[in-house]
């Protein structure tokens, strides 16, 4: 189980601290976005290394978070920043006299509903169509539809839910046969009782999110959060950031009373990163998490057959490995060498 | 006092270090040495109207607020304020009292003035014994007045206002000492240590440096904003440098010529802030070169400090105000007053700050689908992450701490970037702080590889071959991969549905037994039949013949006519019972299963190997396995823990008469394969391989058709479907979709496909007509081909100069020949 690793530092020209970097559906394209107010969006080269092909000041102030809409709606991005904005972009190319294709990505709208800082943004799964969720320090998430996913200057709000905490994170579960969820973390200071992690059913067809749950054993700010992609699953892993990783397993009860109730189990808490966790991330078919905190080490984590999980490797911010599990498999009911074959496929 | 300088000491080590490292350090140390008041606290009074301006006296002991319904001063003591003056009586509100902005003499400190809205400048002495302190009203403006400044030295008050005048009032003489005509002016300020010498912001974006010895014109003028200024500073210990803030939230900062005098007015904009708002008010913090705090007209309701060398994110911020803060006075570098429209007062201290810059994130991750890992990071944890390397050796070697014990240079280094990192304020640390990289990369032992989903996306067949060569075709690719589970299920799959029911190898069933369904109690005599074909294959088949026999025992249970067959049946059984195990078939057991499993196989074979057809029941029953052995299965492998409980299940089921008629199929393993089948493809799915879920489904059709819920299959197919298009195998996902059972998703690549076509003529959509070329009102058909006069219903090519065109081939052809249009309109057609 050795983790290799090949290292590629890249020089962003970014004046300021990089708040977050995405990858657009394909993987083909980056975007990372700054302090310095300006968003960058990278692709590859033909010598696969990474350069950058458009950068452009959007913002007033930090930018927070950009993330990528599913292809089927074009090449647009969201930013939300401290200047208590977000922002919808979309590419333009256009073709010159000379044949030069000339890419620009143009802003569509401007959401200037919050007071303070937009700490998240997040586009819906798409067969919701063209809905983009925003939750600001205000304690308030809004939730934006397009109408017309060919015209996206028309963004109505549909919903605004009073969290009653300064929000951090949010996350749509894309879950399939369920009613879509949302995830809220509050990365308020202040103790809360039901915990700061808060669950919403969004019905599409009601025009309302309901507040079905809560986690309450989640009682430290949240930085983070992020479903797992759900990809045929019956239960969805949610994973957390706040001084520790927590991964919870929520599976469906069932209605009642017009709402999904859940069933929530933490299946891992680590407090490796010792520090604050600040970013994670699924792989796309959510078996992995990368996790990253203010110690400068990414750790992969994953979850063995009997559905634990532990850490599969921890890398340096420079590349360098600092620590691999070396140990097959852990303690469990496989004892028997040729059992743990089966295990490790 | 030592510790104190060991600090230094690793501050100056620390410092020279990050010379060679980093090439950038600001004088840190002065950070160090500083005394930081411990007692300074944050605390506040309501004063119950919405402060508009501030001003406090010299020694800091007392503080002016003014606003719409409030004038009074307050005594600043060590926790609180105290109410010490009301200016402003009930019964008198003139527009004397509403002053848009306050200040006190500096060298009297009873003596204030304010310049009110209605252009007067009031003055009010604090000594005077009765209730009313105005002491003296001055018309200085005939539209409101923005800015008032007391020179610093002389007696002289410098007022600035919407009337386009400066006016400087001599307090002695009671009377305006001289005027500037300029353009409507926001806000004023003295130069500190030049005394003639003050600055004006105005209207129309340009600040305007003036020499009150010569009111006719400025010394010189220079446009700082785009838009008006509101607001300008001058630092108070660099005397040269100004800040401004206008309309176009910008803070500026411009390095002045040292001398006005010298006539080389040349002006540099050092630094800029982009904030998100209109400046109201920048106000230098003291003893600090690089420091300016700032307040906005609106939105942003907090006290902003910036650090000029990172504009991009404030320092420190003071949220303490639930509205626009318009005032802020410094007292030193570590306390400042602020008023709003809230109507706090309140004072700060710097250590209550909130520093955003711990709340931003310095580290950010994405995976992409090729488990590409790209990391941005704040270079001061790449550092920190060595240092937690060498923290983790160090806790583990004590003698690394101290360098001349482990002796090597570069541990030497190691202790130095801890001690350093571990000794200063962080917050200090701020401007460093700044830098982030890219990294990339491809960590190795992921659960999810990109290139083995490719290759089996790419490689596995589907359909169009007879299913065991299809399974072990996908068999051989899983092994490719090294899935080696994926390799033996299908190998498994391959074993467990060759045969029996598969229609085309055996075409001598009726149609109707194709269908992998328990065989109804209505065609017994076929079932005969089965069985013995199934034993004439020579594989195992036990699953089967079970599954049904099963069915039929619990079915039809007490049916005498029935039993005739059975006995048949176990006549024929009895007599194929050798193939079952011939040395042929344990081989391919141990070929597809682990050692583990053999050994479930070798028990069974002791106990399932009987020279006689008729096996005791109880025998059966009590043939199970330990309870951790069964445990193992279950866990892992649900065939055979569903093989057991079906077994016992069936043997529950069986009545003691019946035993004699049980045929020899029972004495091999009883798979229900079908639920187990299922519930491998669940658990597959489970376990986030959501490709060989649906590739077995695919592969097993009719076999195992409808006994999947079709909406988790609907939604296994959305899954990998996405994951297909997500690495852009359209052509993989295109073929999953036809062969899909489920109707959604085989609409799925039918969605979109309809072409809408208009009438060339009237423009009329064609879409509700029958037929796509042919409108209505017009009575004609649409697009006729101008050669063979028949609709063209593919590509139409026409002429951009006539309009006139047809079918791609026939327009071809026809150019090929020609260079006129074909219809005789006689345009010259260009064919490219």
């Amino acid at each position: 189980m050795a983790l290799s690793s090949s290292v590629k530092g890249t020089l962003t020209n970014h004046k300021d601290l990089i708040h977050d970097v995405s990858y657009n559906y394909y993987g083909d394209r980056l975007a990372t976005c700054s302090s310095d107010q300006h968003v960058k969006v990278w692709e590859k080269d033909s010598n696969e290394d990474w350069v950058c092909k458009n950068t452009w000041k959007a913002h007033q102030a930090s930018i927070w978070r950009v993330v990528w809409a599913h292809p089927e709606f074009g090449n647009v991005l969201a930013t939300c920043s401290f200047d208590r904005t977000a922002i919808v972009w979309e590419e333009l190319v256009s073709v010159s006299a000379s044949g030069e294709i000339h890419n620009q990505f143009v802003s569509k709208h401007t959401f200037v509903d919050s007071r303070t800082s937009v700490s998240d943004v997040k586009f819906a799964p798409k067969n919701l169509g063209m809905l983009l969720a925003t939750c600001s320090n205000d304690g308030i998430v809004r939730i934006y539809e397009a109408p017309d996913v060919m015209n996206l200057t028309q963004w109505n709000i549909l919903i605004e839910i009073g969290v009653k905490m300064s929000c951090s994170s949010i996350s749509w579960c894309s879950a399939m046969r369920l009613q879509p969820i949302i995830a809220v973390g509050c990365d308020d200071p202040g103790s809360s009782p039901s915990g700061k992690v808060i669950l919403y059913e969004f019905s599409d067809g009601m025009r309302k999110c309901t507040k079905i749950d809560s986690i309450p054993s989640i009682t430290e700010p949240v930085q983070d959060l992020c479903f797992a992609p759900n990809i045929g699953r019956s239960v969805n892993l949610l994973a957390i950031a706040t001084k520790d990783v927590a991964i919870v397993q929520l599976k469906s009860q069932g209605k009642s009373q017009s709402t999904t109730r859940f069933d929530q189990k933490i299946v891992g808490q680590f407090t490796d990163h010792k520090q604050t966790v600040w970013r994670l991330c699924w792989n796309i078919t959510g078996t992995t998490l990368a996790s990253t905190g203010d110690d400068g080490c990414v750790r992969l984590w994953k979850s063995n057959y009997l559905g634990t999980w532990s850490c599969c490797g921890v890398l340096k911010g420079d590349g360098s490995l600092i620590k691999s599990q070396t140990s097959g498999e852990p303690v469990g009911l496989l004892s028997a060498p040729s059992a743990s074959k089966y295990a490790t496929s | 006092m030592g510790s104190l300088s060991q600090v230094r000491g690793c501050w100056y080590c620390w410092s020279l270090l990050k010379l060679f490292v980093i090439k950038k350090v600001t004088n840190m140390n002065k950070f160090v040495t500083e005394k930081v008041p411990t007692a300074s606290k944050t605390f506040s009074i309501d004063v119950k109207a919405e402060i508009t301006c501030m001003a406090a006296n010299k020694e800091f002991s007392l503080v002016a607020c003014v606003g719409r319904q409030v004038f009074k001063v307050f005594g600043i003591e060590d926790d609180h304020f105290t109410e010490r003056h009301n200016l402003r009586p009930a019964h008198r509100s003139t527009l004397s009292y509403v002053a848009v902005d306050i200040v006190w003499s500096p060298r009297d400190e009873n003596i204030l003035a304010s310049a009110a809205s209605n252009g007067h400048v009031v003055f009010w002495d604090l000594n005077k014994p009765m209730k009313q302190k105005q002491d003296h009203v001055s018309p200085l403006h005939e539209r409101a007045a923005s800015g008032i400044s007391f020179h610093s030295t002389e007696s002289l008050l410098l007022s600035g206002g919407k009337d386009g005048m400066c006016k400087i009032f001599d307090t002695r003489k009671r009377e305006v000492a001289y005027t500037f005509p300029s353009v409507s002016v926001h806000d004023v300020q003295w130069w500190p240590n030049q005394c003639f010498i003050f600055a004006a912001a105005t209207e129309n974006g340009s600040i305007q440096i003036w020499d009150y010895r010569n009111p006719a014109s400025h010394v010189f003028e220079f446009t700082a904003h785009n838009g008006p200024v509101f607001t300008i500073d001058f630092h108070p210990d660099e005397k040269n440098k100004l800040a401004s803030g206008g309309r176009d939230k910008l803070i500026k900062v411009w390095s002045l010529p040292q001398s006005v005098m010298t006539g080389q007015h040349s002006k540099i904009q050092t630094h800029g802030i982009q904030t998100i708002a209109p400046l109201a008010k920048v106000r230098w913090r003291p003893k600090r070169s690089n420091q300016i705090a700032s307040i906005v007209n609106s939105f942003d309701l907090g006290v902003n400090v910036w650090e000029l060398t990172r504009p991009s994110i404030p320092f420190a911020t003071f949220t303490e105000h639930s509205d626009v803060v318009t005032s802020i006075i410094w007292k030193d570098a570590h306390e400042f007053i602020s008023g709003g429209k809230d109507s706090k007062l309140v004072m700060h201290s710097f250590k209550d700050a909130m520093r955003l810059s711990e709340k931003a994130n310095p580290i950010a991750i994405s995976l992409d689908k090729d488990v590409e890992l790209a990391l941005a990071l704040n270079d001061r944890l790449l550092l920190s992450s060595s240092q937690y390397s060498a923290g983790v050796k160090g806790a583990s070697n004590p003698s690394m701490s101290h360098p001349s014990a482990s002796g090597g240079a570069g541990n030497k280094v190691m202790t130095l970037f801890r001690t350093g990192l571990s000794k200063p304020d962080k917050r200090e640390e701020f401007i460093k702080d700044k830098i982030s990289s890219l990294y990339f990369f491809q960590p190795a032992n992921q659960e999810f590889n990109a290139n083995h989903f490719k290759y089996c996306a790419n490689n596995y067949v589907l359909y169009g071959r007879p299913f065991e060569e299809m399974c072990q075709h996908n068999s051989e690719i899983a092994g490719h991969c090294k899935k080696v589970q994926v390799m033996k299920h299908w190998l498994l799959l391959k074993t467990m549905f060759n045969s029996v029911f598969d229609a085309q190898s055996h075409t001598f069933l009726p149609p109707n037994l194709s269908n992998p369904r328990p065989i109804t109690v209505e065609v017994p005599p076929v079932r005969v039949e089965v069985n013995g074909a199934a034993a004439d294959t020579k594989l195992i088949h036990g699953n089967f013949s079970n599954q049904e026999n099963g069915d039929i025992t619990s079915g039809v249970s007490g049916d005498e006519d029935y039993d005739d067959n059975f006995q048949s049946n176990s006549a024929t059984q009895t007599a194929n019972h050798d193939f079952f195990f011939e040395d042929n078939e344990i081989d391919g057991f141990e070929l597809d299963l682990d050692e583990k499993d053999d050994e479930y196989f070798e028990d069974e074979q002791d106990f399932d190997l009987p020279t006689e057809s008729f096996i005791p029941p109880h025998d059966l029953t009590d043939a199970g396995h330990p309870q951790s052995s069964l445990a193992y299965h279950s866990h892992r492998i649900p065939f055979y823990a569903e093989n057991h409980y079906l077994r016992d299940k069936l043997s529950e089921q069986r009545s003691p008469e019946k035993i004699s008629v049980i045929p020899a199929a029972f004495d091999i393993p009883l798979w229900d394969s079908v639920s187990a089948v299922i519930s491998l493809l669940h658990s597959y799915a489970e376990d986030g391989d959501v490709q060989t879920a649906v590739s077995m489904h695919i592969v097993l059709g009719n076999k195992i058709k409808s006994q999947i819920d079709e909406e988790l299959l609907e939604n296994w197919m959305t899954a990998y479907l996405d994951l297909l298009e997500m690495f852009k195998l359209w052509c993989v996902s295109n073929t999953i979709i036809t062969k899909c059972s489920l109707k959604n998703i085989q609409q799925l690549n039918q969605a979109s496909t309809t072409i809408y076509t208009v009438c060339a003529s009237c423009q009329k959509p064609l879409l509700t007509e029958k037929c796509g070329w042919y409108c209505k009102k017009c009575q004609k058909i649409t697009s006729l081909c101008s050669i063979c006069h028949t609709p063209v219903k593919g590509i139409y090519v026409c002429c951009q100069g006539c309009a006139h065109g047809g079918h791609i081939s026939h327009m071809k052809d026809w150019f090929k020949s020609n260079t006129q249009c074909p219809t005789g309109c006689g345009h010259e057609c260009e064919w490219t």
